[in-house]
């Protein structure tokens, strides 16, 4: 996979780039939003790092930038409701910068971090500065055969990201300092002509292009019970989910938590950056990279104190100090070891001084150290994909530093995949689901949108299956790699525009939601879960629309086979015909007849559990009408035409039969996540029962379901809709092939559309 | 007797990791795994006999091995890594930190 790190660094660190001297830099942070073709469509976050902006602040070269889309919702007798979802970022490495007496312009070839784009160029141009008035950096993406986009950037800021860090403290160690803090000349081992200053974690990060804000206030946690005496990675993770006041919020976002402790359990380790998953030592939770900890009782700070230093022992502490809270941070921001990368020889706060020294000799690595982070390091923290760098988004040891995991070259990580929105948001898209599957049971979630805004309406597409394109759903395997679910089909359709109310006034809980479920089981590329392990499933609802709304990070658990017989099953169920199947809820073309026979062997065998249940479901799906195909025929020898015939006749007593312990099993389960199913299954039934003129035992069923249902607290509206359902069931006669619930459904849009008539009279 | 800590550090996988120190047996693991977070496997400490010692390490599920000498006076720390399918070690007087 291609990474725009690779490419070398043109302008390593320091010295104006171009030789025309003007006397203003613009190096920063801008920002604005689409000019055109669309006005206000998308902004921009933009990086431009050509000249020094900050004291001791390499320069890397660079331009980059991330694209958010605005949601705009315009609110009467209100200013409008904006929010933004992140999109994708992109990276200039050699950009071409030209410098006049009143302006600056910049142009360089983009590359985007992530899909398949047309070769882009970036033209921006600054202007020299007028007092009081901010700079503006009008910018230009000029692609093959598109119109130009245009953006107007306000510069906001000399940093290229900013963080906001919260620091805790254990009392065994709450004593000065608390956090670290040096002069660079205070130890005499260090590089000639080093530059004099105070070097904090804000300075020290502010010279890497970050601004970091520290809360001025420290909780205490009291650590002194007798029988604790040493930190592992779980419970560190656990104080963290107590104690960091923005683990609740919407992640990824730019914060991380620090904790200054007393010991590890591993004694020599001096710092750890915990939250990672356990194979690379950490705690084993998502999001990742939001915490780390600092043990104040290593050997490293036996001589620290506050400054000023009164001998070696006591600088080298210092300097030791203001290390370790760096180099965990930079594990925070997705950095690696240097020796990781390749780059044993860097002279990066990520680097071993003891690691360095073994190949340098005695005291090379704080002979030369410049108490920065290595230019690469530097290109990331500044530059790299913002999924890979922000806190929470891509998991540790993965994105911007890494080789790609196996496979990945034709897996491209898509766009957006960990996207996040910011501001007044409209809409809720969640994704939920009964969390744990057993291994190979066919895996369904639910999607619901709901309407968030207090008085406004919302007219939205309600089509939330993927194949309609108006879903994108995001898969994090357990291997790490993130994938999109892609669809077999892509179905062209109008939309399905539903009104969710808001929840006020003489609407009740339910009219503010929709919800759908989608069995993500298989796609175009296989089998989505056919590995033991976590996944994280993210949902990206665009509608008709322009609105972009992020779902949350729903966590699947598949499990691992309980059986060897259910392990050596799986050679035949991971297959193409059961595949297909599972998608097109069962089949009964000769084609697929293989995967129709493994899935009713196994919805037999497996009965007692959700696996052969839903299997069960599936098959029987399949028989609840007759299924045609086209058959070779005489009776057009010259055409060479065919005639459809019908291949199986439906077979609703066998529907019956085939689902009565699936019913059975997901009822006792009593279980709020698998009520979709249980309403689609009952239906299913229904809609045989009926065709078999066993009226009073379909609505029977309709009854026990509507109890159940509200046993387990759903909602009036989907009461009501199983109410309509009893009585499609007495108006539906004899008929065959009726299709109730559809008829329900058309009948809630008559409601809904009177109700709104009603509401704007 | 001086105090060797043996520090098995980058490269290891699943391994198992045999130490001989003058030809006795002195150290034994199975599952041995880098953390990559710290750069840390598995730390150990052994009673050797001061003066010149010798270490037979043995990673055989990579079908590694290596022997080497060392003089033994209080405390040493031996780290021991797998770089490029090769055992490689550092000795210092002074014990390795991880962060």
């Amino acid at each position: 996979m291609h990474s725009p790190l690779n490419v070398p660094v043109a302008n390593p660190s320091g010295g104006n780039p171009s030789p025309a001297s003007v006397e203003f830099m613009v190096s920063g942070r801008y920002e604005g939003e689409m000019s055109a073709p669309t006005t206000g469509l998308d902004l921009l976050d933009l990086r431009i790092d050509v000249d020094r902006s900050y004291a001791n602040s390499p320069i890397m070269n660079r331009v980059s930038g991330d694209f958010y889309q605005l949601n705009k919702i315009t609110v009467p007798g209100s200013p409008p409701l904006v929010s933004r979802v992140f999109r994708e970022s992109w990276i200039v490495s050699a950009p071409e910068v030209t410098r006049h007496a009143d302006q600056v312009t910049i142009t360089g070839s983009v590359e985007f971090w992530k899909g398949i784009h047309p070769p882009t160029t970036l033209q921006l141009v600054i202007k020299s500065p007028e007092a009081g008035v901010a700079q503006i950096a009008e910018v230009s993406f000029i692609s093959d055969g598109g119109q130009p986009a245009l953006y107007n950037c306000l510069r906001k800021s000399d940093a290229f990201r900013d963080l906001d860090l919260e620091i805790d403290v254990c009392g065994s160690v709450n004593h000065a300092p608390v956090l670290p803090e040096i002069l660079t000349t205070d130890h005499p081992v260090r590089p000639g002509g080093t530059a004099q200053r105070v070097l904090t974690i804000e300075e020290s990060y502010r010279e890497a292009g970050v601004l970091v804000s520290i809360a001025p206030t420290h909780d205490v946690i009291d650590d002194s019970h007798p029988q604790f005496d040493a930190w592992s990675a779980a419970e560190l993770h656990d104080v963290m989910e107590k104690n960091f006041s923005r683990i609740g919020g919407v992640w990824p976002q730019w914060s991380m938590w620090g904790l200054l402790a007393g010991t590890y359990n591993e004694p020599l380790v001096g710092g750890i950056m915990f939250d990672a998953a356990a194979a690379f030592g950490g705690a084993g939770s998502a999001p990742e990279r939001q915490g780390f900890a600092i043990f104040r009782e290593h050997q490293w700070f036996d001589f620290l104190t506050t400054r000023p230093p009164a001998n070696k022992d006591q600088a080298a502490a210092a300097r030791q100090y203001l290390y370790t809270w760096l180099h965990e941070a930079g594990h925070a921001f997705n950095l690696l070891h240097s020796w990781n990368k390749n780059r044993p020889d860097a002279l990066s706060w990520m680097n071993y001084a003891w690691k360095y020294d073994n190949l340098h000799g005695t005291d090379s690595f704080w002979s030369n150290f410049n108490f920065r982070f290595d230019d690469e390091e530097l290109i990331h923290l500044r530059h790299g994909d913002r999924a890979s760098v922000i806190m929470g988004g891509d998991p540790w040891a993965s994105g911007g530093h890494m080789e790609a995991p196996p496979g990945a070259e034709y897996l491209a990580v898509p766009p957006s995949a960990l996207s996040t929105i910011d501001g007044d948001v409209p809409l809720e898209l969640l994704i939920r689901s009964k969390g744990y599957f057993e291994f190979m049971e066919p895996v369904a979630i639910e999607l619901r949108l709901r309407n968030l805004l207090p008085n406004l309406p919302l007219n939205l597409d309600t089509r939330l299956s993927p194949e309609y394109g108006g879903v994108v759903i995001h898969i994090r395997r357990p291997d790490g790699r993130i994938i999109e679910y892609a669809p077999i089909m892509c179905k062209l359709a109008i939309p399905d525009y539903r009104t969710l109310y808001p929840l006020s006034g003489d609407s009740e809980r339910g009219d503010d939601r929709y919800s759908e479920e989608v069995v993500l089981s298989y796609g175009r590329y296989g089998f989505y879960f056919d590995e033991p392990g976590e996944y994280l499933l993210r949902a990206l609802y665009q509608g008709a629309g322009d609105l972009l709304i992020p779902s949350n990070v729903h966590r699947i658990r598949v499990g691992t086979p309980l059986t060897r017989d259910l392990d050596i099953t799986a050679q035949d169920y991971f297959s193409y015909e059961v595949g297909m199947n599972l998608y097109l809820e069962g089949s009964r073309s000769e084609y697929l007849r293989k995967g129709f026979n493994v899935m009713k062997d196994m919805s037999e065998k497996y009965s007692d559990s959700l696996l052969g249940a839903k299997l069960a479901a599936t098959v029987a799906n399949s028989l609840t009408k007759p299924f045609f195909s086209v058959e070779p025929t005489d009776a057009y020898p010259e055409t060479r035409e065919k005639l459809l015939t019908k291949t199986h006749d439906a077979d609703p007593q066998a529907v019956l039969e085939m689902t009565a312990s699936a019913v059975d099993l997901i009822r006792k389960r009593n279980e709020k996540a698998l009520n979709l199913s249980y309403r689609q299954i009952v239906g299913q039934r229904v809609h045989c029962l009926v065709s078999l003129e066993r009226n009073e035992d379909a609505r029977s069923e309709i009854n026990q379901l509507y109890e159940d249902l509200q046993n387990t607290g759903a909602n009036p509206p989907v009461l009501r809709q199983i109410r309509a359902f009893a009585d499609e069931v007495d108006t539906a006669g004899t008929t065959r092939a009726q299709k109730l619930w559809e008829r329900v459904r058309a009948q809630d849009r008559k409601v809904e559309k009177t109700q709104k008539q009603q509401r704007n009279q | 007797m001086s105090t060797l800590r043996v520090d098995l550090q980058e490269g290891f996988n699943g391994d198992e990791v045999d130490l001989r120190v003058n030809g006795q047996e002195a150290f034994q693991k199975g599952d041995v795994t880098t953390k990559q977070l710290l750069g840390l496997a598995s730390s150990a400490e052994i009673e050797v006999p001061n003066g010149t010692v010798t270490i037979e390490i043995k990673v055989p599920t990579q079908n590694l091995a290596k022997t080497i000498s060392l003089e033994a006076s209080g405390s040493e720390y031996l780290g021991v890594s797998i770089t490029n399918g090769k055992i490689e070690h550092i000795v210092s007087r002074e014990p390795f930190g991880y962060a």
